[in-house]
């Protein structure tokens, strides 16, 4: 049980509810550090609270050794804000049997991390709303206080943009739901958890006007192999449709776009008729976000294709 | 001197006498053997002595500097041991020119133990030919300051310079790869980026996506896959682009190197996997999808068995400095004195018995040089196979090596019992992994020679031999299956044998001889995993099987199934071992497990994949179709950890599972009844599909 504020009432002048409900607000004033997740989902279930996961390894991961003194001050509990349960994953090498036995009761907070230290937020209802991992993107977000602040102030912009969209309906409600889906930048996250809300974007708006049906199904993979699919058959005009049809979705990030758009360079590369088409479309891609890495990537190509001295020094893949 | 290994064979060549000297060790008769190799300072010396031997002319024309450096190093005991006992060096004279130079250039680094086993890793390392020496300050400086800095595992401070060398050695196929491959900036990101416990780099490889096209659409066979993300440190841009096995397995071994722990790609057929070595001793395949792997990474070998037994080797360091001691004297008193030279290998051998280059390198010897009496050859080959028994493939490899003179030397009667002594000695040997017995078992029949009758009684003999291995029984069987059923002549005489050796009630016949045979084949093929056995004799019991296929809509893709290997929980009266194989095809089969509580069949797919459905058919759908029921399929991609995908009572089959997205990774399947019934439990087919990841 968490700490209860020293300001707190006098319980013997409340009820026996009042004083539940007080404890039960202590909590989810000051939050707590909770021993397994097990145990925390179920917690956050009645109280509604966010849970913090620090994943690191105590006996090996030494990089995260400075972030976990953070962790393990007073403070953080303190300082990450309300309503918040803290869970400490240890992911040690060397664990003693009571150790593995605790590790168990961790299984379904262990998030799908690239590097460790770690931290991961997950809702109330146990599912992961964001990650940071490895100490540069720890680094590159501020540091751990302020990577969970962060993954906290999505939580809140997420579940008020989908508390609008209860009251919403049809476009609106899509559009909503859509945008809480986005906040997080997930994709339909890990295990498709987020498959239920992508259901009820469907439901609402059930052509798609909203356009996030199409992009959170979006598919890079499935879009090139259609261009290579139709230069191979020849059938060229009907990947070409289908790419319109992607090209008329508001929605698309601009990551979607630009990979839209290489897909596209796909089938003209291939098709005889639309060779003059090449350079735009990868001029198209590359203008839709300069900097980024696929940005740069279709500037490369254009290097690659278009100038002469380049083509010589190919890089190897 | 223990007289059990070659030194007795020196008995049966000739006598030993005489002396010589090893530069400043006297090494005069067995006793001074013995003797300067069992100190340190005995062994120090004669490592000098060895260096000196092979790389003398180029010391001479080191500077003058680095001849200041070379004899200050020599004079190191420690120092010496790090570039003399950690394992072959390629080049002596380039890595002493390497490690000179990294001295000169981090003279105060290399004061600290930790740097100097690491500055050896990298300079037996780099001595390796296309390794540029001019690279090998930098790898050394990437782990120098990488350690200091804590960026590294711990596990790396306590790693020995041999050890180092699986880490140190970090790039492309067991080669060098500078910036814009696997080169430093790579490792620089994946140790930022890629930290994970040991044993979780096993699974790092999937933090990059397979991909065989790029978002161009240009083939990872071509040269532009890569190319238009040049400004993307080669190690990101595979996670962000994606790539194929090779880009993958790279990723997660180059990962593991990177935060200093020692990891090594692999061959396989058509496929790249890598394995990481968890902890001391413990290597763990990743990303593997078959036993023929080929390293890229070795002190001793390509083979699987090679890194298992060159670890068991170098976990016993005191047994391995002095069974290497003896080498060098050995070689350095082979011209002038073969007989000391003879018991040099010997106690070699005596101090290591399972020592794989020392045996190599003594065999040699004894067969170019000594030319052994015939019966000698055959304590030989006996002393091989008992000494290296726990690991076959490192037998036969040696074993080999002897083959051809000794059959040459030995008596006609004599020559099969030399080869039998090496299946005796296995037999009960699983060996540490699955190696390409059916070739040595080919390489032995063809230096025996002889007419059909001979090769079919060495083929029953050894036979005989291995019907109780959970190893090499089936591998025999299929080797066998192999090389005389296909032609009538002799396929009768096969049956035959196989009908002895099962006790076949009628051996002459050839249906029930060859479904007496295959029927425990099969079984032990699908017991010990093996899916080539699995697949030749499955194919071998075509004409036993009647097709029955049931045509049910596929989904996209391959047949994943197909190649596969299937295993029941049981078998019993009712099964049809020969009829499992097609289980996995569109033709339909058969198998049928005891009475049982949750019995089941998992599915190994010929190809790992990304899975669009499966189809599942039943025996039947009436009266028996309930022994199926309620019926649970799951999935997994190591054979451990697995997944439900499907769950149904309704009789009514076969099942359509469609799995488009939900399966990305899959290698094995199961089918599985899943109550607490007693009762057998029979399926006809269990078909994969999806889409390749290998």
């Amino acid at each position: 049980m968490a700490a209860v504020s020293s300001n707190s009432s006098d319980p013997s002048n409340m009820n026996r509810n009042a004083f539940i409900a007080l404890l039960l607000l202590a909590d989810s004033a000051f939050g707590q550090r909770v021993a397994d997740f097990t145990t925390a989902a179920a917690q956050a279930k009645t109280s509604k609270s966010d849970i913090v996961v620090f994943v690191h390894g105590s006996d090996w991961n030494r990089p995260g050794e400075v972030v976990a003194k953070i962790w393990n001050d007073a403070r953080f509990l303190s300082a990450v804000g309300s309503g918040v349960l803290l869970v400490d994953l240890d992911r040690k090498e060397n664990q003693s049997d009571g150790e593995k036995e605790a590790i168990k009761k961790n299984e379904a907070g262990n998030p799908p991390v690239r590097s460790l230290p770690a931290v991961a937020l997950y809702d109330a209802e146990g599912r992961l709303v964001g990650t940071v991992s490895g100490t540069e993107e720890l680094a590159a977000a501020g540091g751990l206080l302020a990577a969970t602040k962060k993954l906290l102030v999505t939580r809140r912009e997420r579940d008020d943009l989908w508390k609008a969209a209860d009251g919403a309906a049809a476009l609106i409600k899509a559009g909503k739901l859509g945008q809480g889906l986005d906040r997080m930048n997930l994709g339909l996250g890990p295990k498709g958890i987020y498959k239920p809300v992508l259901e009820e974007i469907r439901k609402a708006d059930p052509e798609d006007k909203s356009g996030y049906v199409g992009k959170y199904t979006f598919s890079n993979d499935a879009l090139v192999g259609l261009a290579l699919k139709a230069a191979e058959t020849k059938n060229y005009a009907e990947a070409e449709t289908e790419f319109a049809k992607w090209d008329r979705n508001p929605r698309l990030s601009s990551t979607q776009r630009q990979e839209l758009q290489a897909a596209k360079f796909a089938l003209y590369q291939r098709w005889p008729e639309k060779k003059n088409e090449v350079r735009p479309i990868l001029e198209k891609m590359r203008d839709i976000d300069p900097k980024s890495d696929l940005g740069q990537a279709a500037a490369n190509y254009i290097e690659l294709l278009f100038s002469t001295k380049r083509k010589k020094g190919d890089p190897p893949a | 001197m223990n007289s059990s290994l070659i030194c007795s064979i020196a008995l049966l060549c000739t006598p030993v006498s005489v002396s010589g000297a090893l530069g400043g060790v006297e090494v005069t008769n067995e006793a001074s053997i013995q003797s300067s190799a069992s100190t340190p300072e005995g062994r120090h010396a004669l490592a000098v002595a060895e260096l000196k031997r092979v790389a003398d002319d180029a010391i001479d024309k080191l500077s003058r500097t680095d001849r200041r450096f070379v004899e200050d190093f020599l004079e190191s005991k420690e120092r010496v041991a790090d570039f003399m006992l950690s394992g072959p060096c390629d080049d002596p004279s380039k890595g002493l020119r390497i490690l000179a130079s990294l001295w000169k250039a981090d003279p105060q680094g290399l004061a600290d133990r930790h740097e100097q086993t690491t500055a050896a890793a990298v300079a037996l390392t780099f001595a390796m030919k296309d390794w540029p020496e001019d690279k090998a300050f930098d790898r050394y400086a990437y782990f120098r300051d990488s350690r200091k800095a804590n960026q590294l595992h711990p596990s790396f401070d306590a790693l020995e310079t041999w050890e180092k060398r699986f880490v140190v050695s970090a790039g492309g196929n067991g080669g060098y790869s500078d910036v814009g491959g696997w080169g430093n900036d790579s490792l620089v990101w994946l140790r930022d980026n890629v930290k994970l416990p040991v044993s979780d780099y096993i699974g790092a490889c999937w933090q990059a996506p397979y991909k065989s096209d790029s978002p161009f659409g240009d083939t990872i066979q071509g040269p532009k896959y890569y190319a238009p993300f040049s400004n993307i440190i080669h190690a990101k841009r595979v996670r962000d682009v994606g790539g194929v096995c090779g880009s993958l397995s790279h990723y997660g071994a180059n990962a593991a190197r990177a935060n200093g722990i020692p990891a090594i790609t692999m061959g396989e057929p058509g496929h790249c996997a890598y394995a990481v070595r968890v902890s001391k001793g413990n290597w763990q395949p990743a990303y593997t999808l078959s036993w023929q792997r080929g390293l890229h990474t070795s002190l001793w070998g390509r083979t699987w068995t090679q890194l298992v037994i060159q670890e068991a080797a170098f976990d016993n360091k005191a047994a391995y400095d002095v069974c290497q001691a003896h080498l060098w004297q050995a070689r350095a008193l082979k011209e002038k004195n073969p007989d000391l030279a003879e018991a040099a290998y010997a106690a070699a051998l005596d101090a290591q018995p399972i020592n794989v280059p020392a045996w190599i390198e003594s065999v040699d010897f004894l067969r170019d040089v000594r030319k052994p009496k015939p019966e000698a050859w055959s304590v030989i080959g006996r002393s091989i196979a008992t000494k290296l028994s726990a690991y076959p493939e490192s037998a036969w490899d040696v074993f080999s090596r002897i083959l051809t003179p000794a059959l040459a030397a030995l008596a006609d009667d004599a020559k099969l019992d030399f080869l039998v002594s090496y299946h005796t000695a296995i037999a009960k040997e699983d060996g540490p992994v699955m190696w390409q017995f059916d070739a040595a078992l080919e390489a032995q029949s063809k230096a025996l020679g002889g007419d059909n009758a001979r090769q079919l009684a060495f083929f029953e003999k050894v036979l005989a031999i291995q019907s109780a291995s959970k190893s090499w029984f089936a591998p025999t069987i299929a080797w066998g299956q192999k090389k005389f059923s296909v032609d009538p002549a002799s396929s009768n005489a096969y049956f035959a044998v196989l009908g002895r050796v099962f006790s076949s009630v009628d051996p002459n016949s050839n249906e029930a001889g060859l479904r007496a045979a295959l029927g425990p084949a099969i079984l032990a093929a699908e017991e010990a995993n093996n899916v080539e056995a699995f697949q030749a004799l499955g194919k071998a019991g075509s004409s036993l099987r009647k097709p029955n296929p049931v045509v049910v809509e596929p989904f996209p893709g391959d047949l994943l199934s197909s190649g596969g290997l299937m295993k029941p929980s049981t078998t019993s009266q009712w099964d049809h071992p020969e009829s499992h194989w097609s289980v996995l095809e569109e033709e339909g089969g058969f198998f049928h497990t005891a009475a049982e509580v949750k019995p089941n069949v998992v599915v190994r797919l010929g190809k790992l994949g990304d899975i669009s459905g499966i189809v599942v058919l039943g025996t039947d759908y009436g009266y028996y179709g309930g022994r199926a029921l309620p019926l649970k399929v799951s999935v997994s991609e190591d054979g451990t950890t697995w997944t439900e995908v499907f769950r149904t009572t309704d009789p009514k089959g076969p099942w359509r599972i469609p799995l488009a997205g939900k399966a990305t990774r899959v290698q094995f399947v199961k089918a599985e009844r899943d109550d607490e019934r007693h009762e057998v439990f029979h399926l006809a087919g269990i078909r994969v599909y999806g889409r390749r990841l290998q």
